[in-house]
């Protein structure tokens, strides 16, 4: 058995709260156990916003704004400090600092998406979205932008907090590795986290995290089996060397959605505690589409550009890549700090569904909405911890 | 003048219509004042056991007061509100009497024994409707146009060759992998779109068989495939699919009864509709 938690971005500081959501104690480790035990997997992307990062939690972050709903839950709006318990990137890094202080991690979540529709309809392309309700369907009909999502019941406080249907994001999806597509195969790729979460595209992306993977390893034709003979696929625990002062390695290989847009980048997030106790993250690239280079800071500032014409609503895979491939290991690793690393992987810019709903049906696209976005996909981290 | 207005006929009329108003307000009134609401003992149960189903347990006592309660107070606002007129014009109601209609119009008439006959004619007749999807088993070298920059022509061309002279050859080291596979037997076209690509999969829909060919285009970039064991998609036999063939028959009764059922509507309940004048540009 296991449960899935809806997204926490619109849980107004419940989702990754520093005390039980009955008991109201601090959390402890038996808190810490039962929690992994039942809700091994978290929807982190999904059409009410996505949930990976918040700019304000990264601001270095450049791709941290994407889909952000941060006005408050159903009955009111957010206040100071709420934000911190909501997104995953946080909950992981705190998840670190837990396991330090209980014994045992209480946010050792994987991540999936999902489309949270209630239209019995799993659409979660830009191109055909079928809307979160039924009075959203595809139509010129004002409810199609304007209905309203959240904010509806009046705050506390009087604010306006509303978010409306033009605000939803056409995502999200869970993939899932497994030896077969049987349920049983399935059900254990999910209990031990090997799973991923995208915005809404069938892009496939693939990690393995180990201390002896060379770099023409990324080219081998038995990679899957060579990856899970000698390292960790996502979602699980990387041990400790039995090398000293060597730093973990990892290979990656994404490719797009075999129908829509090209690569512009594959990503890992790091996050770690150091010797204090105090949490960090740092984002690298690890491979980037045509001539751009990656600095020495691990970062690649240049973005891949931009095809999206608004007013046809098209793209083309002029720029990006099919595919990309990276072999990488950890330039600042210490093997006395508890950390974690998850894939990301973005999609060039294409048009957001508002921007082909304006076209298609010849009304005005609105305009607290951007016109195009880089879709992308999450991996469940591989986490590391010291020899205790 | 009394005398006037006493031969009046509208002072008849009027004296008359007063009359019955008055009658029929006595009348009404009585009734109004006094109707029961009775709540059987059967009613009970009923009230009881959907209290059961939705909390999974009996009601105590005094819940089930509640309920009852509930029950009254929702009869009498009921009552009131159909004497008022308040489901009139109503869209609500509308839609639930409409639903009711079609749940009328649905069991018009009884299904008929599914005889394995008419199941089997039923099958044959709509055989598109039960048909399996087209199966093929592909092979594939897949070649990135990234890494093989110019040469990519050159090297398709002695790969293909390659494998033209030699069909058996072992592929696994062929080409680029990443995350695609060598061989894919036996896989439904829809799968293989998940994977390839629309454009992909058009594109070898139609090759012919058992030979080495290419290149053949999809989003990700060249491939050479071999293509096999091509098999029409079949249909299935009544045994393997009965309860789906059962099913889709019975519903094609439904619909034809729920058909017959609203044709006879029309007909006494013939539409007038107004449509507004074609504006010719």
């Amino acid at each position: 058995m296991l449960a899935i938690a809806h997204n926490g971005n619109v849980s107004n500081g419940l989702m990754f709260d520093d005390k039980g959501f009955k008991s109201k104690k601090p959390l402890d480790l038996d808190y810490a156990k039962r929690r992994m035990r039942a809700e091994p997997l978290y929807e982190v992307t999904q059409m009410k916003g996505d949930g990976e990062a918040h700019p304000k939690l990264s601001p270095n972050d450049e791709f941290a704004d994407f889909e952000t709903w941060d006005k408050g839950s159903f009955q009111a709006a957010k206040e100071a400090g709420m934000i911190e318990k909501e997104y995953a990137r946080e909950a992981f890094k705190r998840g670190l600092q837990y396991e330090e202080k209980l014994g045992a991690n209480p946010f050792k979540f994987g991540l999936i998406g999902s489309t949270d529709s209630h239209t019995t309809i799993s659409s979660t392309t830009a191109d055909n979205f079928f809307g979160k309700i039924s009075q959203a369907e595809p139509s010129k009909n004002k409810n199609r932008f304007n209905e309203m999502v959240t904010g509806y019941l009046p705050d506390p406080k009087g604010r306006n907090y509303a978010l409306y249907t033009r605000h939803t994001a056409a995502a999200g999806l869970a993939a899932v590795w497994a030896r077969d597509n049987t349920r049983a195969a399935l059900f254990e790729s999910m209990e031990r986290k090997e799973v991923y979460a995208t915005t809404g595209t069938r892009l496939k992306v693939r990690v393995f995290a180990g201390w002896d993977f060379e770099k023409n390893d990324i080219n081998r034709h038995d990679f899957a089996r060579y990856g899970y003979d000698n390292g960790v696929p996502m979602g699980a625990d990387l041990s400790p060397s039995k090398y000293k002062n060597k730093a973990p390695k990892f290979l990656v290989r994404a490719s797009r959605d075999s129908d829509w847009a090209n690569l512009d980048r594959i990503q890992i997030i790091k996050g770690w505690t150091d010797a204090k106790g105090d949490a960090h993250e740092r984002v690298y690239d690890l491979a980037v589409s045509g001539d751009r280079k990656i600095a020495s800071n691990g970062r690649c500032k240049t973005p891949v550009g931009n095809t999206v014409n608004e007013k046809n609503a098209t793209f083309d895979n002029s720029i990006g890549e099919p595919v990309l491939t990276a072999y990488w290991q950890d330039p600042d690793f210490n093997a006395s700090q508890r950390a974690f690393y998850y894939v990301r992987v973005l999609e060039i810019p294409t048009p957001r569904w508002t921007t082909y709903d304006a076209k298609f049906f010849k009304v005005e696209r609105p305009k607290d909405v951007p016109v195009s976005i880089q879709e992308r996909a999450y991996t469940s981290p591989i986490w590391y911890s010291p020899k205790s | 003048m009394i005398k006037k207005i006493i031969k009046e006929p509208l002072f008849h009329f009027l004296c008359l219509g007063g009359l019955i108003f008055f009658i029929s307000e006595l009348w009404r009134g009585d009734t109004q004042s006094t109707e029961q609401i009775v709540v059987s003992e059967g009613k009970i149960k009923h009230i009881s056991n959907l209290f059961e189903k939705t909390w999974q347990r009996k009601p105590s006592s005094q819940e089930l007061k509640d309920v009852v309660q509930e029950y009254v107070l929702e009869q009498a606002a009921y009552r009131e509100g159909v004497r008022l007129g308040l489901d009139k014009n109503d869209i609500v109601i509308v839609r639930r009497v409409h639903q009711k209609v079609d749940f009328i119009a649905e069991k018009n008439t009884t299904l008929p024994y599914a005889t394995d006959d008419l199941l089997a004619a039923y099958l044959k007749d709509n055989a598109d409707k039960f048909r399996l999807e087209n199966r093929l088993s592909l092979k594939q070298v897949y070649f990135d146009p990234k890494k093989h920059g110019n040469n990519i022509q050159d090297n398709l061309t002695s790969t293909l060759a390659t494998l033209i002279k030699k069909p058996k050859k072992n592929i696994n080291e062929l080409g680029e992998r990443y995350l695609f596979k060598p061989s894919y037997p036996n896989k439904r076209l829809s799968e293989l779109n998940n994977i390839f690509g629309n454009k992909f999969v058009n594109a070898i829909e139609n090759l012919p068989e058992n030979t080495w060919q290419g290149p053949v285009l999809s989003g990700f970039g060249m491939h050479l495939v071999y293509i096999e064991d091509k098999q029409v998609g079949e249909l299935p036999t009544l045994d393997q699919i009965h309860s789906k063939v059962l099913r889709e028959w019975q519903n094609s009764l439904r619909e034809q009864s729920h058909k017959q059922y609203y044709d006879e509507l029309l007909k006494r309940y013939p539409a007038v509709i107004h449509w507004p004048e074609q504006k010719t540009p």
